[in-house]
């Protein structure tokens, strides 16, 4: 197998933790995407397993949540570790997150996808069905964002 | 030198980025990849088996009644290609439905005697199963057939196409009438087949005669690759079927 996946179980759980916000749930669905990714591995050379690993994470998600008859978790972070900071590196974290939640929903998810768990421009392409330049432009504008309001706040 | 500071912090924030992501270490992902390790080895067992296993395992399963009818048409046909030459390729043409038949027979025996859902829970699937027996058959019939032809004598490719239109007829019409027609009904209704194919080339050979000139040979070609293109479509509508079994 081209890609290691116990590796991906951690990155494919954290994408699901941060889609659905409970430890249990998160982790049923990272099992159930892997599970169907090893089913269809079988029969199908996949091209792109990264894209479809996350693919199948994201709609799983969907899928729960119509379900539940909610809506997406909006406008939260997990709450952590900023306790054990020193004070130089709070008032950072503290601005990174203003700014994180000054994002929209689906930035936010691309800044988790992109830069947190260093999916490929090429499969992340794959997944938002965009063109690699889209992808990049977007990603570039949210950094800009992300960096202007640091900026500000300095 | 802003620059600079710029892209100091743009370092670090995607430096710090994914504290903001991090979620409680997952609590069952030993225990999920040990059981997947265990199934992969369980499955790979099945899985990487050598194909020409399957083969020697389809061949051990060829009943021996089988090799037997086989055995004694080419002997029949041999017999009459040293002893009654006149009537060679008449006699020949007659034969080879039978010859058909009984090698069809034997790849369907698990459609023609209902045994698909055993076969499907076996170590191998059922299309596999089919297209190995298909493969064993049509090669040894293909292989005596060859001899026949070459025995025969006078142009082998000649003598080749005569043998094989009346093949590829039967081949067609069994798959036809095993795939409409189910159980044993469907044995009797190829073995009905055979002989009407035999009868057919039986009164071609006796009554025109002039079907066996070298003008009429395009006919012949082109009789044997439309049969031939039939056959792969009725082949192919079979492994179908067995898909739509596997569905349900």
């Amino acid at each position: 197998m081209s890609m290691e996946l116990e590796e991906q179980y951690d990155r494919i759980y954290r994408y699901c933790y941060y889609k659905l916000r409970d430890v249990q749930q998160a982790e049923d669905i990272t099992q159930e995407t892997f599970l169907r990714y090893l089913e269809y591995n079988k029969s199908k050379d996949i091209k792109r397993p990264l894209a479809f690993l996350y693919t199948i994470a994201r709609n799983l998600c969907i899928d729960w949540f119509r379900r539940q008859n909610t809506e997406e978790l909006p406008e939260q972070l997990p709450e952590q570790l900023s306790a054990e900071e020193t004070e130089n590196h709070m008032l950072d974290s503290i601005s990174l997150r203003k700014a994180l939640l000054e994002l929209e929903e689906r930035e936010r998810e691309l800044v988790l996808l992109r830069f947190v768990n260093e999916v490929p421009v090429a499969d992340l392409s794959k997944i938002y069905e965009i063109s690699r330049f889209a992808l990049y432009r977007e990603t570039k504008k949210i950094l800009k964002k992300l960096e202007r309001r640091i900026l500000d706040e300095k | 030198m802003k620059n600079k500071m710029r892209k100091d912090i743009k370092k670090h924030m995607i430096a710090k980025l994914a504290r903001f992501y991090e979620a409680p270490k997952p609590l069952e992902k030993n225990i999920f990849f040990q059981n997947i390790r265990q199934k992969t080895e369980q499955s790979s067992k099945f899985n990487h088996i050598n194909p020409l296993y399957i083969f020697r395992v389809q061949f051990s399963y060829i009943s021996k009644w089988t090799w037997l009818a086989s055995g004694t048409f080419f002997i029949v046909i041999l017999l009459i290609e040293c002893f009654l030459e006149s009537l060679l390729i008449g006699l020949i043409l007659c034969f080879i439905p039978f010859f058909v038949m009984v090698s069809i027979m034997e790849s369907m025996r698990s459609i023609i005697y209902g045994m698909e859902e055993l076969e499907q829970s076996a170590q191998f699937s059922l299309k596999s199963v089919i297209l190995v027996r298909m493969g064993i058959m049509g090669t040894e019939n293909m292989f005596l057939l060859i001899i026949i032809a070459a025995i025969a004598g006078g142009q082998i490719w000649k003598t080749g196409l005569y043998i094989l239109v009346p093949y590829l007829m039967t081949s067609y019409g069994s798959f036809y009438l095993i795939r409409r027609i189910q159980g044993r009904e469907g044995t009797y209704a190829c073995a009905g087949l055979a002989v009407f194919v035999c009868v057919l080339m039986t009164s071609g050979v006796y009554f025109y005669q002039w079907i066996f000139e070298i003008k009429y040979i395009g006919l012949w070609g082109a009789t044997a690759v439309f049969f031939f293109g039939m056959t792969i479509k009725e082949g192919r509508n079979i492994i179908y079927k067995m898909e739509d079994i596997l569905w349900n």
